[in-house]
């Protein structure tokens, strides 16, 4: 008798199917994971919570809706009321959300406080999103690495490769290079991306933060056990997005140690935190200057680094030690630009580095400006061949697509380029500008 | 009036053939235009969605490369929006608004003709960069910089794509803003509005409020690419963050267009069925008016991820939960509608009632979406795809259909075949769970969305949501059955084809004849919702 | 005197209304830039992109806790470019002027114009920390080749909160070309 309608078959079979999906999720263990980390319990416990509590809802609209589709039925011959409106209902319906809502917002607030509270870490990783895998920056350490794809998943995934995903081990979900860090210490990570934008997941670590081009993010994590931890990016990113996982092993502090000793004495070839052997890494990634042959430019303020404050207060002692020799504070009397008259050899051969440097990415080595963007020639140019306070004032405080180079500059440099400027490139605008003129022309405004 | 009085009242001063369809003013005809052109591109992107599904149905890439997966998943979102919803609500308002309101046509016919002219060039625009070089933009329909700078060719036909979709949405907006509030018959006060007729007027104002925002989102792109300016460039002093805020400006909003209209069919249908009033009717529209405000100060929660200041994701995630409180009252006053009543389950009404039940789904998933550190681990995955699904394909879509079974009698005069109909519905619901249900559980486990691979323990769950696809897909094709049988023939409808059914456009014959309301309706034919009754 | 206007000019009066609205709206997605901009600068909301405004130096120090600063370096292009810091972090007095420098390395075989923006983490620092010299406020020039000491002087604002432990500075150097936007790139 039941199974006589189709409708009954229909219904029955959507609640089979349903049932069974539900079954096979809790089988196939497809809850939002744990973790292993504070954060991912909280995060795991808000979910629950928030769940049950569409349930409970869910459980009661919808058995309302169900009696009166099956007791106030035209069929069963139920005649309709013609009732239609209860101000006291609709007071409570609007009221009993907003509590449960509440209910819901304090745990929620709580927990995304203590998220991105980034307080004392005591590890920063700073990682870098690329089109399509990630770079690891132990900026403590000195070292850093790129992260991609393992060999042999790349190799199945190949359009048409004819390998069987399912016999390369973790499929899509290797790297060749992993993420290491120390279990039981706070981390925070720094996120940004080279070329456009990308996101760093890990389920486990309830973790996912956005890499965007020019900016970084942070956040914090905090791993309880030691393990190999996967996930990947998720926020598209081109062609290879599916194919730059994030793997990350968590080893006791103890292990990451031995790691990053292991990786300092390398010399530029990833350590396997596993095996603790070197493989080959084929591109370089040492981070150790003294490759490279930094030539010092003269600076006067460059030259006060180092020095100690005047009136080293409380806790000094403590800071410098913290502070490599090569940068330090700067007195203050160093900060003030010393008085400096140019001479006519002297400003124009300062003027010239000075334009170089500043201004001929506009306006052209030669002056001749580019027309396509708009900028005007400086040879020939009515400023440099007019008076003198206008073209000061235009290089002070710029003027549509002309920078304010007021600020930018020094005194110095600004009179010394006004002067090249002034007397170069065929101009006979004239004139020797003085870093005191320029103080002058500043203040007058 | 008999069939051969209304054959005749067509073709009187009006030309035949397709030049009819190019200059028609008339608000059905260009209705009917809105309906088929939306129906033609939901398979257009259904057809999308079965080559994405089909790639996803087992590990490793079979049929595709990823760059074309990618533009795939953008031009499903594309098409689905701005092609196959926004327009079939645009049609059912042009087919419904006047005779809802007793006007005789839309305010402004000209403009309503090129609202809809502009649709097809925009769509020809945005689907022939699929054979561009270097093919589609492949960014999702979120069109995120940098990743959307750097398709090819492809990017400024799209953008211009979008800016043609934008001023036929802003033109059908003005249209329908203006024959609500100065067309409405003497006597039909707003507050006696029927409920579509009013989440449309809100709607509109929505519209017109955001598409220029969205123009000129990728309009800034544009000036990106090809002129050298800075808006989202990093470089140059840009935020690439800041097109995220000025896209879900436009796209929060943009959700709400997509719903509301929706909420408004289901309110006109479920009072039919049940043979009741509409419960709550001042309620309603206030839900409707607070969802309408509330949709323009919550636009970030699509982007928790993206490092906000705390106050600024403490302010985005109440606002948000604070949208379950007017969606609640509308959830529960279609309950208290069919609370007592006296049910029938013809196929408009199987559709409203599986609305109300999925819908709440999907309102469920967006209330835990809502959480921003549960977002954290939602964000981007499977479980976002299943949330908007189960809102606007359950949602929308579901609602759409229902709306066409339901007015089908109106606009053809005949009966549609209830058991082809039911047929379809049922698939259709069945197909729908399979195909969302499970999405939940593989973003729970951590499936990022918009991913042409992927490890292989998702294997089991995706051959299970392809299964659902392929017969949702293969199910849509009873409806165009459904739709052409009835247009062909079928039971003489009546002029009130439901009992159940209040409102003006009851009152014309089956078929409404081509012009309608040429007087305006006598104020005793307007039917008065009992609140204001007595 | 009470006439109803004709409904063609009540329809149009309402459609040059509406569309009015449509182009105010279009207006303010563009104002939408500035107004961000001046949030960001306010709240510090994700750093604040390319600075040009050297700070003036204040003076007043506080000796009572030190704040460790840390300094990063990123590399906006697949260019040969070498950039970093040459120290990886600082820990300073706020209100105490530093100077902390970079060094830049151009690899390649062309002139290129580089621009560096910077960015903080955390993004409430972002408005604390005060430079009254940076590589950061122009374009620089590279040679082929050219190795660059690039110097910046900042201070901490002695007003940072309390909760903020520990301050990131992060540069990242792109190279200015046309509309500066990295190139498509092969798998």
């Amino acid at each position: 008798m039941l199974l006589k309608n189709p409708k009954q078959i229909l219904c029955i079979a959507l609640a089979v199917t349903l049932a069974a999906l539900s079954g096979s999720a809790l089988a196939m263990d497809l809850n939002m994971p744990v973790g292993v980390t504070p954060m991912s319990h909280d995060v795991y416990d808000l979910h629950m919570y928030a769940f049950w509590m569409c349930v409970g809802i869910g459980v009661v609209v919808f058995s309302l809706i169900i009696i009166s589709m099956i007791w106030h039925r035209k069929a069963a011959g139920h005649k309709a009321a013609q009732f239609h409106e209860n101000t006291l209902l609709e007071v409570i319906w609007t009221i009993i959300p907003f509590i449960i809502l509440i209910a819901l917002a304090i745990p929620a607030a709580r927990v995304l406080v203590k998220m991105t509270n980034t307080s004392d870490p005591d590890l920063t990783i700073k990682i870098e999103g690329y089109q399509w895998k990630w770079q690891y920056d132990y900026l403590q350490q000195g070292f850093s690495y790129f992260s991609m794809l393992a060999a042999d998943s790349n190799a199945a995934r190949q359009l048409d490769s004819k390998i069987n995903p399912f016999s390369v081990p973790h499929y899509l979900r290797d790297v060749d290079h992993p993420m290491v860090v120390p279990t039981g210490k706070k981390i925070r990570l720094l996120i940004t991306a080279n070329d456009v934008i990308h996101s760093w997941y890990v389920p486990d670590f309830a973790f996912k933060m956005d890499a965007i081009p020019g900016f970084v993010n942070q956040g914090w994590i905090e791993v309880d056990q030691p393990g190999t931890y996967r996930g990947g990016c998720t926020e598209l990113c081109g062609r290879g997005h599916a194919f730059m996982p994030v793997v990350v092993v968590a080893e006791s502090p103890a292990d990451y140690q031995k790691w990053l000793a292991a990786m300092r004495a390398s010399n530029g070839v990833y350590i396997n935190p596993h095996t603790l052997q070197a493989e080959n890494y084929g591109s370089p990634v040492a981070y150790a200057p003294p490759q490279l042959n930094f030539v010092t430019p003269s600076m006067p303020a460059a030259a006060a680094t180092g020095a100690v404050p005047s009136t080293p207060g409380p806790g000094a002692a403590a800071a410098p030690a913290f502070t490599p020799a090569a940068a330090g504070p700067v007195t203050k009397a160093a900060t003030a630009a010393p008085e400096k008259t140019w001479t006519m050899a002297s400003a124009m051969a300062r003027g010239k580095k000075v334009f170089d440097d500043n201004c001929a990415a506009c306006h052209m080595s030669d002056g001749k400006g580019n027309a396509a963007m708009g900028v005007p020639a400086i040879a020939g140019g009515p400023l440099p061949n007019g008076p003198l306070a206008a073209h000061i004032s235009l290089v002070l405080h710029g003027k549509g697509i002309m920078p304010a180079w007021g600020n930018a500059l020094s005194d110095a440099d600004l009179a010394a380029v006004i002067t090249f400027e002034r007397n170069s490139f065929g101009n006979h605008g004239g004139g020797l500008v003085q870093p005191a003129d320029i103080a002058r022309a500043k203040t007058a405004h | 009036m008999n069939t051969v009085a209304v054959v005749h009242e067509y073709h009187a001063g009006h030309p035949s053939g397709l030049w009819r369809w190019i200059t028609t003013t008339n608000h059905k005809d260009i209705g009917t235009l809105y309906l088929c052109f939306s129906l033609l591109m939901f398979f257009v992107g259904g057809a999308f969605a079965m080559l994405i599904r089909a790639e996803l149905w087992t590990p490793g890439m079979q049929l595709m490369d990823p760059e074309f997966f990618n533009e795939m998943t953008a031009l499903h979102g594309l098409v689905m929006i701005f092609g196959a919803i926004m327009p079939a609500f645009v049609g059912l308002a042009n087919w419904m608004i006047p005779m809802m309101v007793g006007a005789p046509d839309m305010a402004l016919p000209r403009m309503n003709n090129w609202s809809f002219w502009i649709l097809p060039f925009a769509f020809i625009l945005l689907l022939s960069t699929l054979f561009m070089p270097g093919g589609a933009a492949g960014a999702g329909w979120t069109m995120y910089p940098p990743l959307f700078l750097q398709s090819g060719v492809a990017m400024p036909f799209q953008v211009f794509a979008i800016h043609l979709m934008g001023i036929s949405s802003v033109m059908g907006g003005i249209n329908i803003i203006a024959t609500i509030l100065n067309l409405r018959a003497p006597g039909m006060s707003l507050m006696k509005m029927p409920m579509f007729v009013w989440s449309w007027l809100i709607t509109a104002y929505l519209l017109i409020a955001v598409m220029p925002v969205l123009a000129g989102a990728v309009t800034m792109m544009l000036m990106d690419k090809y002129f050298g300016t800075s808006f989202f460039n990093a470089a140059g002093g840009g935020d690439p963050v800041l097109y995220q805020h000025v896209f879900w400006f436009f796209g929060h909003p943009e959700v709400y267009i997509m719903i509301l209209p929706a909420f408004g069919i289901i309110s006109e249908i479920i009072p039919t069925f049940s043979r009741k009033p509409l419960f709550g009717y001042t309620s309603m529209v206030f839900a409707i008016a607070s969802i309408a405000f509330l949709s323009f100060i919550v636009w970030a929660h699509h982007m928790f991820t993206v490092g906000m200041p705390l106050a600024a994701d403490l302010f985005f995630m109440f606002t948000t939960m604070l949208i379950a409180v007017p969606t609640g009252v509308k959830v529960f006053n279609w309950v208290a509608t069919m609370w007592r009543g006296a049910l029938s389950f013809e196929t408009p009404m199987l559709f409203a009632v599986a609305f109300v039940f999925l819908f709440t789904i999907g309102g469920f998933s967006g209330v835990m979406l809502a959480l921003v550190p549960a977002d954290w681990q939602y964000h981007q995955t499977y479980f976002v795809v299943a949330h908007f699904h189960y809102v606007l394909v359950t949602g929308s879509a579901f609602a759409i259909m229902g709306a066409v079974y339901y007015w089908l009698p109106k606009w053809t005069g005949h009966m549609y075949n209830e058991t082809l109909a039911k047929w379809h519905f049922w698939l259709s619901v069945i197909s729908v769970n399979v195909l969302y249900f499970p999405m939940h559980f593989l973003g729970l486990a951590g499936m990022p969305r918009r991913i042409p691979d992927y490890p292989v323990q998702f294997t089991d769950l995706n051959q299970i949501v392809s299964v659902g696809g392929f017969v949702f897909g293969a199910s849509q094709l009873l409806f165009v059955a459904c739709i052409i049988l009835c247009v062909r023939g079928g039971k003489k409808a009546e002029a009130r084809a439901w009992d159940g059914a209040h409102g003006l456009e009851w009152t014309l014959p089956s078929p409404a004849p081509y012009h309608s309301f040429a007087e305006p309706p006598a104020p005793n034919l307007i039917w008065t919702h009992p609140y204001q009754g007595s | 005197m009470n006439t109803p206007l004709p409904p063609r000019v009540r329809h149009h009066k309402l459609a040059a209304g509406l569309l009015l609205l449509s182009v105010f709206m279009f207006g303010f997605g563009f104002a939408m830039v500035p107004l961000y901009n001046a949030l960001c600068r306010l709240t510090g909301l994700n750093g604040c992109g390319v600075e040009s405004v050297a700070a003036a130096y204040a003076g007043e120090v506080d000796y009572t806790r030190t704040v460790p600063v840390q300094f990063a370096a990123t590399t906006g292009s697949r260019r040969p470019f070498e950039f970093r810091p040459e120290v990886g972090s600082l820990r300073v007095y706020p209100g105490e002027l530093y100077a902390a420098n970079y060094n830049a390395a151009d690899r390649s075989s062309t002139r290129i114009r580089a621009q560096a923006v910077v960015s903080y983490a955390p993004a409430s620092a972002a408005h604390c920390v005060h430079k009254t010299e940076c590589f950061c406020f122009m374009q620089e020039n590279f040679a082929p080749g050219e190795v660059r000491h690039l110097p910046v002087k900042f201070y901490l604002d002695p007003s940072l909160p309390r909760d903020v432990q520990v301050v990131t500075v992060a540069y990242t150097y792109y190279k200015v070309s046309g509309n500066g936007i990295p190139a498509e790139r092969s798998d």
